[in-house]
């Protein structure tokens, strides 16, 4: 009766876990952990479910993104751009099939092309905080839901010969990620220490960005330098990223 | 599940989102702008862009000051691209394009695109073309801009089959007066039009007419642009019996006296031959109203320059004969001839008459006054032709100016400074002609300068294509302002500004094309200090 009772109390606490990370995406990570008290208390010890995800997680692959953006046709051939990705996240909660993870997220790629005979290039790098929620059917195998607002910054050159100076511009904005995945134990047994396969797919926003460029001269002469307007570029689009993790 | 499997689902899943999503940009974007070309207008300088179908007007901004790009779109397939005689619109002519079975592009049909460089930012209006089926890919605008004439260009076209003798005339004013564009087929002897003349308006029996002159390599035809319906005139240039035909070098007008109808001439010189046509227009009963009477006059030579001037004897039809050094006088009224000496043998006149200040102001017309140039020898420099004296004493017409280099180019100066020339030789040296008290300021530069003389008249620039130094003259003072850019240049425009005053917009096109803009200060002079710096021109976008 005792072993029944405790699997029914995990089962009502599955629910309300998912339910305070949908509240966590929502408001924030400080409003959730306020909010959280009694989802909490009906929660298991992390370090004793975390027998799928692991609960310290670090990651490396890559992710390619479509940018469909008018603007980012000065910088590739085609709308994809390729950006590798790291990310460290930790189970702040867990339960036995469904888990919150919190982390930090670091991207950074850059692309290049000619624009009208002119060498072109775009680098865009992301830091963004990573709220996951996380459902494990099998030990070696769960599903995720991401949410990675994050602080997006850029830079954009385009060295045209028939001036002195290349071309360049940057920005700063703030965007946001949605995604669910999938991830695979692929080394065999139950040891602490997992090596993971992982790949999830969703849509990554960030306000468009006014493309101005000007030529990067000397300080001494930077008020000699005009500016050439692009079409504007939004760094959004579907994405997928496919990362290799070690998980503890 | 297992592990192996999952992991292959999610590498699948890894490759087939982005090669499904991929897309492809514009193929413009991989083109390179070299066979863009640069064009002055008024306002602006605009960039023929054809790998986008489009033109890109460069001006200065009223709010910010900087130079903004104006993109505005063309027809396919551009065919030609000329500037009115005004200098303020440009005309480009494009074919448009045939679809095929499948073809994702459309069907467009040719067209004309007017942009124009008068307002800020440049704006444009197409004139549709559909009654070709094929482009035709000569262009002429009249001086009036008020008629566009479409014309087979001889070996250049592209069309499977081209009538040559067919013409479009469009006409260019707007509202609903603007009548459609219309075909005419020009009656042919066998000849071609390789050339078409716009004359100056003409006072004919049948009253003020603007006529259209289609040289071809054996007659010319006179045909009224203010009514294309009548039937038009064809003047051969030899009798049907001869094998063949004379070929017309140059083609000249003559109003006459402006309160009569009946004494409109024309003037021709042809290739190889000693004699001049001349033809007046006289009164006729045919729809036209009136008919050409024809005199031809042998001058002893074959001329290299021929115009119609006014002598202390009347009307004459002025020839060069550089073979002999000498110029010859026709009457046109009674085909009578004078010789006049020449101290060189010029091969080029030009009429300076307005600008020479022989005529007090206001007074009637008098005797004109030519500048005589090209002469085959250094020592030739450029003379004036006094015609009042040439029928009296006419080897006392003639007066030299030392210039000691062969002139090869006359500029004329617009403006507050039209009372000059600018000079351009086969030496290393360009001359500043004042015509008003006959002085010649030599100015030395680099062999092979490329000389521009400011819309304003106020300077003329010289450059070196290619080359990093540029030089702007104040015509008025002769006082020189070198200005030094950083990379390669292509060309220079100068351009009015918003508020008017000028703007020099130099072009660097070595990759993509860049521009050096400068703007002037109080004095006049090119101001360093204004300098701005603009590149990546054409990437404007989206393409």
């Amino acid at each position: 009766m005792k072993t029944r009772r405790t699997r029914k109390t995990r089962r009502m606490a599955q629910p309300a876990l998912l339910a305070a990370a949908l509240v966590s995406i929502v408001g924030g990570v400080a409003q959730a952990h306020d909010d959280l008290a009694p989802a909490i208390e009906q929660a298991a010890d992390p370090a004793a479910t975390a027998r799928g995800p692991g609960r310290w997680r670090v990651s490396v692959g890559g992710r390619s993104s479509l940018y469909r953006s008018a603007g980012y046709d000065a910088f590739s051939s085609d709308d994809a751009f390729g950006q590798f990705s790291a990310t460290a996240t930790a189970t702040v909660l867990a339960g036995a099939r469904l888990s919150t993870a919190v982390g930090a997220l670091w991207e950074d790629g850059a692309s290049s092309s000619t624009a009208r005979g002119a060498e072109s290039s775009l680098s865009l790098g992301r830091l963004g905080v990573v709220l996951e929620e996380r459902f494990a059917p099998r030990p070696w195998a769960y599903a995720f839901v991401r949410v990675a607002p994050a602080w997006l910054r850029g830079k954009a050159s385009i060295d045209d010969t028939a001036i002195a100076a290349p071309l360049e511009t940057t920005f700063s904005t703030l965007g946001v990620d949605g995604s669910v995945g999938v991830a695979g134990r692929v080394n065999p047994g139950r040891g602490k220490v997992g090596v993971w396969i992982m790949g999830d797919g969703g849509y990554g926003w960030a306000r468009a960005q006014p493309m101005a460029l000007s030529p990067a001269l000397p300080s001494a002469d930077r008020d000699k330098a005009g500016v050439t307007t692009l079409a504007a570029l939004a760094p959004s689009g579907v994405f997928l990223r496919f990362s290799l993790a070690l998980s503890y | 599940m297992r592990p192996r499997r999952f992991t292959l689902l999610v590498t699948s899943l890894a490759l087939a989102l982005p090669v499904a999503g991929c897309g492809d940009r514009s193929a413009t974007w991989s083109s390179a702008p070299d066979g863009s070309k640069a064009y002055g207008l008024t306002g602006a300088v605009v960039l023929a862009d054809p790998a986008a179908n489009r033109v890109v007007a460069l001006a200065l901004d009223p709010k910010t000051g900087a130079l903004a790009e104006t993109s505005l779109a063309t027809g396919h397939d551009v065919v030609t691209t000329t500037v009115g005689p005004s200098g303020g619109k440009l005309y480009v002519l494009s074919g448009g394009h045939q679809a095929s079975l499948g073809d994702a592009q459309p069907d467009e049909a040719p067209r004309l695109t007017i942009v124009d460089g008068t307002t800020n930012p440049a704006t444009k209006r197409d004139i549709d073309l559909s009654l070709l089926s094929d482009p035709l890919d000569g262009l002429a605008i009249d001086p009036t801009e008020h008629w566009a004439v479409l014309y087979a260009m001889q070996g250049a076209s592209a069309a499977f089959v081209t009538n040559p003798n067919a013409l479009v005339i469009v006409d260019l004013s707007t509202g609903a007066a603007a009548k459609p564009p219309q075909e005419v087929v020009l009656h042919s002897f066998g000849g071609h039009p390789e050339s078409l003349i716009f004359p100056p308006l003409l006072g004919l029996p049948s009253g003020p007419t603007h006529l259209l002159v289609a040289q071809s390599d054996q007659d010319f035809t006179l045909l009224s642009l203010d009514d294309p319906t009548k039937p038009e005139i064809t003047v051969r240039l030899a009798d049907a019996t001869a094998v063949t035909s004379p070929h017309p070098t140059q083609v000249v007008f003559d109003d006459g006296d402006p309160t009569q109808t009946d004494d409109a001439r024309i003037g021709v010189s042809f290739e190889g031959l000693t004699t001049v046509m001349t033809l007046q227009l006289e009164p006729a009963t045919d729809p036209n109203g009136y008919a050409p009477t024809i005199n031809v006059t042998d001058v002893g030579g074959v001329p290299s320059a021929i115009a119609f001037v006014r002598t202390d004897g009347g009307l004459r039809l002025a020839t060069l004969q550089p073979a002999r050094a000498s110029a010859v006088l026709v009457d046109p009224v009674t085909t009578l001839t004078s010789t006049v000496t020449l101290p060189a043998a010029y091969q080029s006149l030009s009429l300076v008459t307005s600008s020479a200040g022989t005529a007090p102001a206001g007074a009637a017309a008098g005797p004109d006054v030519a500048l005589l140039w090209n002469a085959n020898t250094t020592l030739g420099g450029v003379a004036f032709w006094e015609l009042g004296e040439a029928a009296g004493q006419p080897f006392r017409s003639i007066e030299t100016v030392g210039i000691d280099a062969v002139v090869d180019g006359v500029r004329d100066v617009p403006g507050m400074n039209s009372t000059l020339k600018v000079l351009s030789t086969q030496s290393s040296e360009f001359f500043v002609l004042d015509l008003s008290n006959r002085t010649a300021t030599p100015l030395l530069s680099s062999l092979g300068v490329t000389l521009s003389v400011s819309p304003s008249g106020a300077r003329v620039w010289a450059y070196e294509p290619g080359g990093l130094d540029l030089a702007a003259t104040d015509l008025a003072t002769g006082r020189v302002h070198t200005l030094r850019v950083d990379t390669p240049l292509s060309s220079l425009f100068e351009i009015a500004g918003p508020d008017g005053a000028p703007t020099l917009v130099v072009l660097q096109g070595q990759g993509g094309v860049g521009a050096t803009v400068f703007g002037f200060d109080k004095l006049g002079d090119p101001d360093e200090a204004s300098r701005r710096i603009y590149g990546a021109i054409l990437t404007e976008g989206p393409l």
